[in-house]
């Protein structure tokens, strides 16, 4: 595509047509010598070893870190046992004690029937 | 086409798509192959110094490279031009210094002085050659003709002629208006149809 008659530029006269057309041959010509040259590989591989890729800045990390740090520490301020009233619930160390118990390889049942193995032992120990 | 990097991704020209970092590289990569050459012939036309020519590309690359890879594919092409049509400037700028520090100092550059556009024309009427070999000497003799013009009729007419840029774009890569592009380029096509004049059978 030559640039006739586009972008408000007058339409092209025949002879110029011509002067266009050889002069882009010869241009592609020698674009086609110059992409066989080793120095502009060398030139490219340089170019392409000095690309930098963004990362997060520091004071972006450190501000992430401390906010993460804060939830945490307002989660556990306000967790469920500074509640505003009603039965007590479980706080912070009774939440890891529930996963303690969670983790353990005893079933689920044997901590469903607690107060019964209590009695057991309290009323065999009597008996 | 050289692709580097050992991966097949393939410039598309300006609807490269690009993902990752890796991807983004390949893609640029794959763009500076393609376009690298074409930047090359544009800088020897540019500072007429194949050596000083290959530098001026490399520092564009880099450049582009090193601030603008980010930007989306479809703008890497004026931009790398943009830059290399200032880092022809800058050439000339530091070598019309040199020439006038040399002056100064009273010896004598051997690049003193503009080319003249005729030199290394085939003499047209050497021989009556055919039509092909004619045809190849225009050309030879225009190419000599367009390193001959003034910088700006160049950077116009290579712009505009050989990279298919519209007046808009080639005035954003010469930092210039529309209406000194479409000057640039009248008088580079003048200039050049004069000498096509002369090799007429």
């Amino acid at each position: 595509m030559t640039p006739e008659g586009k972008d408000g530029m007058d339409p092209m006269e025949p002879r110029d047509r011509e002067v266009v057309d050889a002069l882009r041959a010869a241009l592609d010509a020698e674009a086609r010598g110059a992409a066989l040259s080793p120095r502009l590989a060398e030139a490219r591989r340089a170019a392409l070893a000095r690309r930098r890729f963004p990362r997060p800045a520091a004071w972006r990390v450190a501000g992430l870190a401390t906010a993460a740090a804060g939830v945490l520490g307002l989660v556990l301020w306000l967790g469920p046992h500074h509640g505003p009233s009603g039965p007590e619930t479980p706080g912070p160390m009774a939440a890891a004690d529930d996963l303690e118990l969670l983790a353990s390889g005893e079933g689920v049942e044997f901590y469903a029937d607690l107060d019964f193995y209590v009695w057991l032992a309290e009323d065999g120990g009597a008996g | 086409m050289e692709l580097a990097l050992d991966r097949t991704v393939v410039w598309t020209g300006r609807t490269a798509a690009v993902s990752a970092p890796d991807d983004a590289t390949a893609a640029l990569d794959a763009f500076l192959a393609e376009v690298g050459p074409r930047a090359l012939v544009m800088a020897r036309v540019g500072v007429r110094d194949p050596d000083e020519a290959m530098d001026v590309v490399q520092d564009a690359m880099c450049r582009l490279v090193t601030k603008y890879a980010h930007r989306p594919p479809e703008e890497w092409r004026p931009l790398l031009f943009r830059i290399l049509q200032h880092r022809i400037r800058d050439w000339h700028r530091r070598r019309a210094v040199r020439q006038r520090v040399t002056a100064w100092l009273g010896g004598n550059d051997p690049e003193d002085g503009p080319a003249d556009p005729m030199d290394g024309l085939p003499d047209p009427r050497a021989a009556v050659p055919s039509d092909g070999v004619r045809l190849a000497r225009a050309g030879e003799a225009l190419r000599a003709a367009l390193a001959g013009l003034p910088l700006r009729q160049r950077e116009a007419f290579v712009l505009r002629a050989w990279e298919d840029l519209g007046v808009a774009e080639t005035a954003a890569v010469m930092g210039c208006s529309e209406g000194s592009v479409k000057t640039h380029y009248f008088r580079a096509l003048r200039a050049l149809r004069a000498v096509l004049e002369d090799h007429r059978p």
